[in-house]
């Protein structure tokens, strides 16, 4: 398996196990008995980290093993654009997380504009997944014989 | 890869993009208070991401690598898996279409297309879903 597609794979299961954390912490929070539950904030962390962290990521991953090889010299096209993807997918997830409940915990300016550069991660993530995989959905090469 | 696991993947990665693009922008609008109006869009991410990106995924990996029929490689009529795609994609726009001018019977809509979709790639994949025959090697005149 590449060097990336280990990396992807594991992060995604870092994501998983941080889902089921938050969720796990949403459900303890309900006993508690609040008029307002302060943790209500995290469910949308939660959606996030379990169908972008987890299972895209995931499924990502599986793609830069899977997919048929680019070419013989590069097999899983520019790495560099992968590596790029990996980063910004994982900051601006990351960021989102952290910043997005504090819209309703302690809103300020510097809030605000750290979830709208997380925005920015996340989108610019998804441009670059489909800058690397888009090259290697394709039919077989026929060999020369 | 067949031509239809080809156009089912990249409609899938494109509808990560698009889906997630809209979903960017609603993460800006929360942030900063701007184009509210990108909060009738909010079904239409959920779609794009679950149904346009998962699902077309799934299609088209599935009539790729799922078992084939028969030794020639053979992977069963593909005008079930064309009918699943179409299905899919109409239930997107007309998602899509409700999100710019709200329809009551969208979602109805949208969710029987669905669900028709679903009956089509089942049937597709049922007789694909089997064991690995391996035939024995046939006996060496000595």
């Amino acid at each position: 398996m590449p060097t990336l597609a280990r990396y992807y794979i594991r992060t995604a299961f870092v994501w998983l196990v941080l889902a089921f954390a938050i969720g796990i912490a949403m459900l303890t929070s309900q006993l508690w008995a609040l008029k307002s539950n302060p943790l209500a904030a995290l469910q949308i962390v939660f959606y996030h980290a379990l169908m972008v962290g987890w299972v895209t990521q995931l499924i990502v991953g599986v793609a830069i093993w899977l997919f048929p090889v680019h070419s013989r010299e590069q097999p899983r096209g520019n790495e560099k654009i992968a590596w790029a993807a990996y980063a910004t997918f994982n900051l601006g997830l990351g960021l989102r997380s952290v910043v997005e409940p504090m819209l309703q915990w302690a809103p300020s300016s510097l809030v605000k504009w750290a979830v709208v550069s997380a925005a920015c991660l996340q989108v610019a993530a998804l441009w670059f997944v489909l800058l690397m995989l888009w090259p290697r959905v394709k039919a077989k090469v026929a060999k020369a014989k | 890869m067949p031509k239809f696991s080809i156009f089912s993947i990249r409609a899938s990665l494109l509808y990560l993009v698009i889906g997630g693009s809209v979903g960017g922008i609603m993460l800006v609008s929360k942030a900063i208070g701007v184009w509210p109006w990108i909060w009738y869009w909010r079904t239409a991410h959920i779609h794009a991401m679950l149904v346009g990106w998962l699902l077309n995924l799934i299609f088209g990996v599935a009539f790729w690598i799922l078992p084939r029929l028969d030794a020639h490689g053979w992977r069963g009529s593909p005008w079930l898996v064309w009918s699943a795609s179409g299905l899919l994609q109409a239930a997107l726009a007309v998602l899509v279409w409700a999100s710019i001018r709200p329809w009551s019977a969208a979602i109805a809509i949208a969710s029987s297309l669905e669900c028709l979709a679903a009956i089509a790639i089942a049937w597709h994949c049922w007789p694909r879903l089997q064991p690995l025959i391996i035939e024995p090697r046939p006996a060496q005149n000595k």
